[in-house]
């Protein structure tokens, strides 16, 4: 997530925003966002049902604990998915892709 | 009567070869892009409710990373 | 017969068509070179000067805690070594150093005990990259282990972006420090410069 962190400038000036995604209750996350200091939100969903829809469902990495799995999407303006991406965020792909959007005016 | 357990293990010798590079089994999953996201609402770090579309639909691009736990490593 | 020479030979085709996808054994090709000056050059896109031979190259994979860096392992029993590195991206996210540098030492050597009793024993402004830096150094002790390390942090900036040079140097808790590795250490970042601008650099630049 710090590397989240650092590129909000750039986000900024790619007319982007990022949030963080997981199962855990909103006072969990908070802590962690305040040992990171991050300035950008995180959500909780403790149901899972987002994850579900971006098929990030139960990891294997946690046996008998229902977390997500790492997986980065990217959503244009117009609400349509242009971007997926498992494991850890790819920050530097990430940026060329919105780069890239912004240059096509965010058209599918 | 040797031959044919000869041929017989052959058969299975091919059969697992060709098993993996066949696909059998591979999960088939659906691409995500150029699908529409599904609209949610989810409590957030920032004391507030936050909604795709008041927050995000028609002013931002949106970019989500889903992680495991908190206080991991990402 | 023939049947069996014909399910032979497919079986042999089967065979050599899954190994042709296996791995072959082509040398890695090395990520940096010797300068006429005696520099190394890293990637085309740093230069610095080498340490003596003792130090071996170690370098991570992308998504690792740092880019690259150099290992010695020091006289003395486990676990006494030397290392430093370069990191483009340390831990933290401010761009103003002092700040980075406190962000820095909250998750610093987080996998170890050493975090939990972490002390600074220096803090100075430094020259580095031709710009304004900042050198740290503190301790770090694991009373259950046995151990310490002390460590030399150098903040620097590469544009926007706080990058670091960092030398760990382990001991036994009753060993005694080196001081000539951290010579080599502030040889290696006052020699260091950029060839070339960074991916962040040009893509904040670029329309």
């Amino acid at each position: 997530m710090e590397g989240h962190q650092r590129n909000q400038s750039l986000y900024d000036r790619f007319n982007a925003r990022v949030v963080g995604v997981s199962v855990d209750d909103v006072t969990t996350l908070k802590y962690w966002a305040k040992s990171l200091d991050l300035t950008f939100p995180l959500l909780s969903n403790l149901t899972g049902f987002l994850g579900s829809y971006f098929g990030v469902g139960p990891s294997p990495e946690i046996k008998g604990f229902p977390v997500f799995s790492r997986k980065t999407v990217i959503i244009d303006k117009r609400g349509i998915i242009r971007y997926a991406k498992d494991g850890e965020p790819d920050f530097k792909g990430i940026l060329l892709f919105l780069k890239q959007m912004n240059k096509e005016g965010g058209k599918p | 009567m040797r031959g044919k357990t000869v041929l017989k293990w052959l058969w299975l010798f091919l059969v697992l070869l060709l098993v993996p590079i066949s696909g059998f089994g591979a999960k088939q999953e659906k691409s995500l892009v150029g699908e529409e996201v599904l609209y949610f609402s989810l409590p957030s770090t920032q004391d507030r409710l936050i909604s795709y579309l008041n927050e995000y639909y028609g002013k931002y691009h949106l970019i989500m990373t889903f992680f495991p736990a908190a206080f991991t490593p990402i | 017969m023939k049947k069996r020479w014909v399910l032979v030979l497919i079986a042999v085709m089967v065979l050599g068509l899954w190994l042709s996808g296996c791995a072959t054994t082509e040398a890695p090709k090395k990520p940096y070179r010797m300068s006429p000056q005696g520099t190394v050059i890293w990637n085309d896109e740093f230069e610095f000067k080498p340490p003596p031979s003792a130090w071996k190259i170690i370098q991570v994979e992308v998504g690792g805690e740092f880019g690259f860096g150099f290992l010695k392992a020091d006289r003395g029993p486990f676990p006494s070594q030397s290392m430093f590195v370069y990191d483009e991206e340390p831990f933290g996210c401010s761009t103003e150093l002092g700040e980075r540098g406190g962000e820095f030492f909250k998750r610093y050597l987080w996998s170890t005990a050493m975090i939990a009793d972490m002390k600074i024993l220096e803090k100075k402004n430094v020259s580095v990259l031709g710009g304004e830096g900042l050198a740290v150094v503190a301790e770090g002790k694991d009373s259950v282990k046995k151990e310490k390390v002390q460590s030399k942090v150098v903040f620097g900036k590469r544009g926007d972006r706080v990058v670091a040079f960092y030398l760990t140097q382990w001991r036994p808790m009753d060993g005694t420090y080196d001081p000539s590795a951290f010579e080599v250490f502030d040889q290696f970042w006052g020699s260091f410069r950029y060839l070339k601008k960074s991916f962040y650099e040009t893509i904040a630049q670029d329309p």
